[in-house]
């Protein structure tokens, strides 16, 4: 049985194709979200404080939860070297994956509080997931576009499952 | 030894009274302030700027926001049942003395349009009224904005439903 509009032969090759995918336990990267889900280790490396140049390096545990049936976002929960966990959000567009989360603030340390995106991509067949970190910072500044300071850094990680 | 303790007690008095008389409501209590429950959202151009540099705008919606606490795990929700009854962007929250903050992912089901996050800052006016701005960042390269996004700000006023 043909597929309407799809040539006989381009159909039996994107069959098999799909069957070796699934028999292989190939993660199905461009699938809705699939590529995320699960448990990452995930190196995020930002500025110590607002315009520094110091910038700090912390690892992360993300546990990616599957989207809802019919959702566009999805949940996961972050824990932090301190064995702290928040709550964060993920959404992917193509093959784009975007995280927001607010990190345990700790302002005693004279830091201001911040929220992150992490914007960037899952490579490599779902093995890799890095990108750009965008930081807002809880210190108002009119001269920002966001109104508030924001500095950059990046992000790289590795799935534990 | 009785004027000091007449003084400390005139004091004590005092104290109250002016705060009375000025008309000013009490500070709210640090840990006593909470975004958790139904909010409705609404939102203005700030000076003008109903789209970003790059062209991209939510629009100005009133927005149902749910938030939710269960622990250190903060949640929230936009109900957009004016666009679809399954659209529920997702977001997460912290409430910092009598700031608080929010991130929330958009909700793209158009991979060819501009997707992106929001991040909302502001203050509890008191328990049930807060205000603030949103910062958009869309995922469209603007190199006039320190993060490299396009960046779009809108402020809100929000009362609790």
């Amino acid at each position: 049985m043909s597929i309407p509009g799809m040539p006989r032969k381009l159909a039996l090759i994107s069959t098999v194709f799909a069957v070796g995918c699934l028999s292989s336990g190939m993660p199905a990267v461009l699938g809705k979200g699939l590529a995320l889900v699960g448990k990452w280790q995930v190196t995020v490396t930002m500025p110590v404080s607002p315009g520094s140049g110091q910038k700090n390096s912390q690892t992360l545990i993300l546990n990616v939860s599957p989207m809802d049936s019919g959702s566009l976002n999805g949940r996961l929960t972050i824990t932090d070297q301190s064995n702290r966990t928040v709550s964060g959000v993920w959404r992917q567009v193509g093959k784009m994956i975007s995280i927001t989360y607010e990190p345990v603030c700790d302002e005693s340390q004279g830091v201001p509080c911040a929220t992150l995106i992490l914007l960037g991509r899952v490579k490599g067949g779902g093995t890799i997931v890095k990108g750009q970190v965008v930081v807002e910072w809880d210190r108002p500044d009119s001269s920002n576009p966001s109104l508030y300071a924001t500095d950059n850094g990046k992000f790289s990680g590795q799935p534990l499952d | 030894m009785k004027v000091r303790l007449l003084l400390a007690l005139a004091i004590l008095v005092a104290i109250p009274l002016t705060n009375v008389t000025l008309g000013r409501s009490p500070r709210p209590q640090s840990g006593s302030l909470t975004l958790s429950g139904e909010w409705i959202v609404k939102s203005q151009p700030i000076n003008g700027q109903t789209v970003s540099r790059r062209g991209n705008t939510l629009g100005f919606p009133d927005r149902d926001m749910v938030f939710a606490q269960d622990g250190d795990l903060r949640t929230g929700m936009v109900l957009r049942e004016d666009v679809g009854p399954e659209v529920r962007p997702l977001g997460v929250w912290r409430v910092e003395g009598n700031n608080l903050s929010s991130a929330f992912e958009l909700w793209c089901p158009d991979p060819s349009t501009p997707c992106g996050s929001v991040m909302m800052r502001g203050t509890f006016s008191d328990q049930n009224t807060i205000s603030g701005t949103m910062a958009v960042y869309f995922e469209v390269e603007d190199d006039t904005t320190p993060t490299g996004l396009d960046t779009w700000v809108f402020s809100f006023n929000g009362t609790r439903k």
